[in-house]
């Protein structure tokens, strides 16, 4: 299990002070054995500085096919020569995942969902009656949702327009991801709404909202397939990482995000912008399908626990 | 938005009329107060409240900004306030637009005070400016509502009270003194942070009348049942920083006048619950 420990001596890069909270170190236990937590700050900050590289870097493996990014002059180092992120993570380790059920009170069902320091709610409710009768369709559930992000949840404060192509476009996936695990059939002339707020971005929130959504469904009680979960992967300096935080994530690498039905074995969403071979696509994939399997079991806990909750209280 | 039947109605009314409120409180009585603090990391300062299921988040973020030509010797402050649609499905899209605007509007009212900013505001806008007329810190508090289960208005006032004792400002040091039109050198220190003194930041109490009586903390079924309501403002020394009545029928001036000593007494015992609650709460942050 992935025990991590913030390391509040650390301070974050100097460029990037306004995004303080994204950038917090964390300490492994391997690490602790090793060095004392002094050494290791100190070592954690010498592994943020900026990596003048012209010609290949020294560190990183050769790269495996002719693919390549262009080279340029300066280059920011994601992993270091020890094999560790920026935030201290190994490239194949996820952030710590916390889950929380029925945190929105009146809504049918809810959840909480946190990778590291990306936290988003979810909230679902219905199925009820369609609101809008145009839309409604005789054979099968209505499904809709919203995503949206709080005005604090970035590090610098933005002045959001509603409904701008990002969050529509994110709205979208998580509909179609969520569509294909519940059992609309069984719902006709019915509704489901599913909202998404993001309360704090630090890369990820695509599969955040995702697993927030299926837990909020399952909280709900909504008939389903198989539970969806979702987690990224990229690849940086020649080596697979799994689950990006912003700043890789803003690193222009590559950025696939996966999600599967974990019982059933099937992807259900699949994107990946910039270009990879196909071998090492394969790779990272299958590393976020890993993650994927990872959050799934995590959620699956959170749910037996939580129906746990429910029978004890109801005295069973 | 909620839809009561006929016994309900009575049901509700008539319990006010007994003092014995559905969820079992009396009349002037608050539902428990959870408050959270430093929620959001990278905010300057934020705050969670939780008032039965009505659930909201403050967050204070400060930026380096220009003071206005008009008002060189003071900062800016704005509060903006948004629903998210978890809170209920018809702020879905644009439909929380107007309560959204509404609940900042009120909120600018009650804490900030007028364009002048000098009477009734808990924050000193002054102390905000780093070098007059020149370089002044802009307050932007974001209030976002997450679940609602009526009185809003009072629950971010409480959250952005406690948000702002959470907020430590960056220390500026200015590197060198600078004549006419230039832009001053700053230095922003990101080990001191200054705090704001937020004893004089107000409580909002919003008495709803229904029937002949008034409640306080009326949840969202209460709230349907609305007859008027009447927003006040007060701060520690029982001074009344500012008032809105929104809503419902015309009240009588005296009717008024008595509600407004009815919250002048409710405050008292809300501040001192809400200091209590905000200092634990930064106990608890600090032992974490």
């Amino acid at each position: 299990m992935m025990q991590v420990r913030p390391n509040l001596d650390y301070e974050g890069p100097k460029s990037h002070q306004h995004h303080r909270a994204f950038v917090f170190g964390f300490e492994y236990g391997f690490l602790k054995e090793k060095l004392d937590q002094k050494e290791a700050a100190k070592r954690a900050n010498e592994q943020l500085g900026f990596v003048f590289d012209i010609g290949p870097n020294p560190w990183s493996k050769p790269a495996t096919s002719s693919f390549g990014c262009k080279p340029s002059l300066v280059k920011m180092e994601y992993v270091s020569p020890e094999g560790l992120r920026l935030d201290g993570r190994r490239p194949m380790e996820m952030r710590q995942i916390r889950a929380e059920i029925g945190t929105v009170a009146r809504a049918d069902g809810s959840a909480v969902f946190e990778m590291g320091n990306t936290k988003v709610i979810a909230a679902v409710y219905g199925p009820r009656e369609v609101q809008n009768r145009s839309q409604q369709i005789s054979d099968q559930a209505l499904v809709r949702c919203e995503y949206s992000m709080a005005n604090f949840s970035t590090g610098d404060r933005m002045r959001k327009p509603k409904g701008d192509r990002r969050s529509t476009e994110i709205s979208l996936v998580i509909r179609q991801t969520m569509e294909a695990c519940i059992l609309t059939h069984l719902m006709p002339r019915s509704q489901i709404d599913i909202f998404v707020q993001v309360l704090q971005a630090d890369g990820g929130t695509r599969s955040a909202c995702i697993n927030a959504a299926t837990l909020a469904l399952a909280d709900a009680g909504i008939p389903m397939r198989d539970i969806v979960t979702s987690c990224s992967a990229g690849y940086l300096n020649s080596t697979p990482l799994l689950d990006l935080n912003y700043i890789e994530d803003s690193a222009g690498g590559p950025d696939v995000t996966v999600g599967i039905l974990p019982k059933l074995d099937k992807v259900t969403l699949l994107q990946m912008d910039a270009k990879l071979p196909l071998d090492i696509f394969e790779n990272v994939m299958g590393l976020a399908t890993e993650g994927c399997k990872a959050v799934a079991n995590y959620i699956r806990e959170v749910l037996l626990e939580n129906t746990k909750q429910l029978e004890y209280r109801r005295g069973l | 938005m909620v839809g009561l039947s006929v016994g309900e109605k009575h049901f509700i009314q008539g319990g006010i009329a007994q003092d014995l409120r559905s969820d079992g409180r009396k009349r002037l009585t608050y539902r428990p107060i959870y408050v959270e603090t430093g929620v959001i990391p990278q905010a300057h300062g934020s705050a969670r409240i939780r008032l039965g299921a009505t659930d909201v988040i403050a967050s204070v973020k400060a930026e380096l900004g220009k003071p206005s030509a008009l008002q060189p010797d003071k900062g800016k402050i704005a509060i903006y306030v948004d629903c998210s649609p978890t809170a209920a499905p018809m702020f879905e899209g644009r439909g929380g637009e107007e309560l959204s605007t509404e609940l900042s509007v009120a909120l600018q009212r009650c804490l900030l005070g007028g364009k002048s900013g000098s009477a009734g505001s808990g924050i000193d806008p002054s102390s905000l400016v780093i070098v007059e007329g020149k370089v002044c810190w802009d307050l932007y508090i974001d209030g976002l509502v997450i679940s609602s289960d009526g009185n809003l208005l009072d629950a971010l006032g409480a959250a952005i009270k406690a948000a702002l004792s959470n907020t430590g400002i960056p220390k500026v040091n200015v590197a060198s003194e600078t004549s006419g039109d230039e832009q001053p050198e700053v230095n922003i220190s990101d080990e001191e942070f200054l705090q704001f003194d937020t004893s004089g930041i107000p409580v909002i109490v919003t008495l709803t009348k229904v029937g002949r009586h008034y409640i306080v903390d009326a949840t969202s079924e209460e709230e349907s049942q609305i007859s008027s309501a009447i927003s006040i403002s007060i701060n520690r020394k029982g001074h009344i920083c500012g008032l809105t009545k929104r809503g419902g029928a015309g009240l009588d001036p005296s009717i008024i006048l008595d509600m407004i000593s009815v919250a002048k007494h409710v405050s008292e015992q809300l501040i001192n619950k809400l200091d209590s609650e905000i200092a634990a709460a930064e106990a608890n942050e600090e032992e974490s």
